[in-house]
C-alpha cells in the first residue's frame, strides 16, 4: 500500500459530499444518487492504476458516475422517473421576501424541475451550475465538446426558467 | 440586440468568454434594456440550483462510504497475498499421498500428528492444539523449503503481528502461529485431503489447501516473510515482531 494509494483514498474521500451531491441532481433522488456513488467508488477503487495523477480526480469521478448513470439508464430503459420528497421544504430563498419569483418556488420544486430537464441537460447544470466546474472541465468529465457544454447549459437554463415562471403546477405543494 | 444569443450571455454570466467578447456583450447590454431584460432573466435560472442541493451536501457521509474506503490494509494485503506467496515459494511437487494412508490424523479428541514419532500436538485444556516440545524447536528452526520431516511452506506476520508458519508433516497440514511463547495450532487438516493435486498441501493451480487459504485470510497476512527474514527471524529466536 504506497503512498499513492493512500492519498487517492483520502482525495475520494474528501470528494464525497460533491460526488453525493452530483448524483442526487442527476438521478433525482438522493437514494438512487448514493447508489451512483457507490457503483463508482468501487469502479474507481478497481481501477485506480487507471488514474493518473496530476489530474483531476473530481473530474474522473464525475465522468465514472455519468457513464455508470447511462449504463444504468439502460439497464432500466424506460423507467419512470425517480422523485424522492425530502424531509425539510417550502424554503424561500429570497433574503428579503420580496422576490416573489424566488419566494414563491420551494427548494423540492427546484428539484423536481430538474428531474423534467433531459439528463445530459441535468448534468451540466450539474457540473457548472451546482458544482461550478469550468465549461473545460465539464466537457472533459462528460466528454463532450466546449461547445456542447455552451449550448446544453443555455437550453437547460431556459427550460428550468420555463418552469420556474409556470410555477411548476404538478410540483408538490406540502 | 439579436446577435447576442442565450448560449452567449450564460457563457458571459460564467465568466465563461473571452475579454473581446465580454466587451462586445458588455457593450450590447448597456445599450440595449432589451438585452439587459434576457440577461436578468437568465441569470435566475442558477439562483436556486445549488442551495437545492445544499442539503445533501453537508449531510453526514453514509457509513459504507467511509467502510468502502476505509478498508483495512490487511483486507488488501488479503488479496495480493497469494501473488505474493508466489514470489517466495518455489512450486515443490510431492508425493506424500501414500505417506498420508499409512499415518491417521484425528482432529479433536487426542491428536495424533505423528511428525517425528510422537504426537506433534498436545491439546490443552481448552481444546487449543500446542506443538509439544520437540515440534516447538522443529517450528522454530526449520527454513521453508526444506524436505525433512516437518516442512514449512511459508513464514508470515499476520495482522496482529504474531508469527506463523504453515507446515507439512507426513500426514498433516497446517498453520501454527506464535503466541505468548508456544506455537498453538490453528488449523490443522489431514493429508489426505488434497492427495492427488500437484504438491500435497498446494493445489495444482498453485493456491494452498482452502482450509489453510481460510486461516490466512481470517488472520491477515502483514507479511510474508523472505528467505532472508526468515533466517534473521529463525536467528533472533522468532522475537515479537512489535
Amino acid at each position: 500500500m504506497g503512498q499513492g494509494h493512500v492519498r487517492f483514498r483520502a482525495e475520494l474521500r474528501a470528494l464525497l459530499p460533491r460526488l453525493r451531491r452530483f448524483g442526487h441532481a442527476l438521478t433525482g433522488s438522493a437514494d438512487a444518487g448514493d447508489d451512483l456513488v457507490q457503483d463508482a467508488l468501487e469502479k474507481a477503487l478497481s481501477r485506480e492504476d487507471q488514474y493518473r495523477e496530476g489530474t483531476r480526480l473530481d473530474s474522473w469521478m464525475y465522468k465514472i458516475m455519468q457513464n455508470a448513470w447511462i449504463d444504468n439508464r439502460r439497464a432500466h430503459a424506460r423507467q419512470s422517473r425517480v422523485v424522492q420528497p425530502m424531509s425539510e421544504d417550502i424554503v424561500a430563498v429570497s433574503e428579503d421576501g420580496r422576490d416573489s419569483f424566488d419566494a414563491a418556488i420551494s427548494l423540492r420544486q427546484v428539484r423536481e424541475m430538474m428531474t423534467r430537464l433531459h439528463e445530459d441537460e441535468r448534468a451540466v447544470l450539474a457540473l457548472v451550475s451546482i458544482d461550478g466546474l469550468t465549461y473545460q472541465q465539464a466537457a472533459d468529465a462528460l466528454d463532450i465538446p466546449i461547445g456542447t457544454v455552451m449550448s446544453r447549459l443555455a437550453r437547460a437554463r431556459n427550460k428550468l426558467l420555463q418552469l420556474m415562471e409556470s410555477g411548476a403546477p404538478t410540483a408538490p405543494k406540502d | 440586440m439579436s446577435n447576442i444569443t442565450d448560449e452567449m450571455i450564460t457563457a458571459w454570466l460564467d465568466g465563461e468568454v473571452s475579454p473581446k467578447e465580454r466587451q462586445a456583450i458588455e457593450g450590447a447590454i448597456a445599450a440595449s434594456p432589451q438585452l439587459g431584460m434576457r440577461v436578468a432573466r437568465l441569470s435566475r435560472a442558477d439562483r436556486m440550483l445549488a442551495p437545492a442541493y445544499a442539503e445533501t451536501l453537508s449531510a453526514p457521509i453514509p457509513k459504507r462510504f467511509e467502510d468502502l474506503l476505509a478498508e483495512p490494509k490487511a483486507a488488501i494485503a488479503r488479496t495480493s497475498i497469494w501473488s505474493q506467496l508466489s514470489q517466495v515459494l518455489s512450486p515443490r511437487p510431492m508425493a506424500i499421498a501414500a505417506a498420508s494412508m499409512v499415518f491417521g490424523i484425528a482432529i479433536g479428541g487426542l491428536v495424533l500428528s505423528r511428525a517425528a514419532g510422537g504426537p506433534a500436538f498436545e491439546a490443552m485444556a481448552d481444546g487449543q492444539l500446542v506443538a509439544n516440545h520437540q515440534m516447538a524447536m522443529n517450528l522454530a528452526s526449520t527454513q521453508s523449503g526444506g524436505e525433512g520431516a516437518l516442512r514449512i511452506r511459508l513464514s508470515l506476520v499476520d495482522d496482529a503481528g504474531q508469527y506463523c508458519r504453515q507446515f507439512e508433516t507426513a500426514s498433516a497440514a497446517g498453520l501454527a502461529c506464535l503466541d505468548g511463547g508456544s506455537w498453538k495450532v490453528d488449523t490443522l487438516t489431514s493429508g489426505s485431503r488434497s492427495a492427488g493435486a500437484d504438491g500435497l498441501y498446494v493445489m495444482a493451480d498453485g493456491t494452498p489447501d482452502p482450509a489453510i487459504a481460510a486461516a490466512l485470510q481470517r488472520r491477515g497476512v502483514r507479511e510474508v516473510l523472505d528467505r532472508e527474514h526468515e533466517a534473521a527471524a529463525i536467528a533472533a529466536g522468532w522475537k515479537a515482531t512489535k
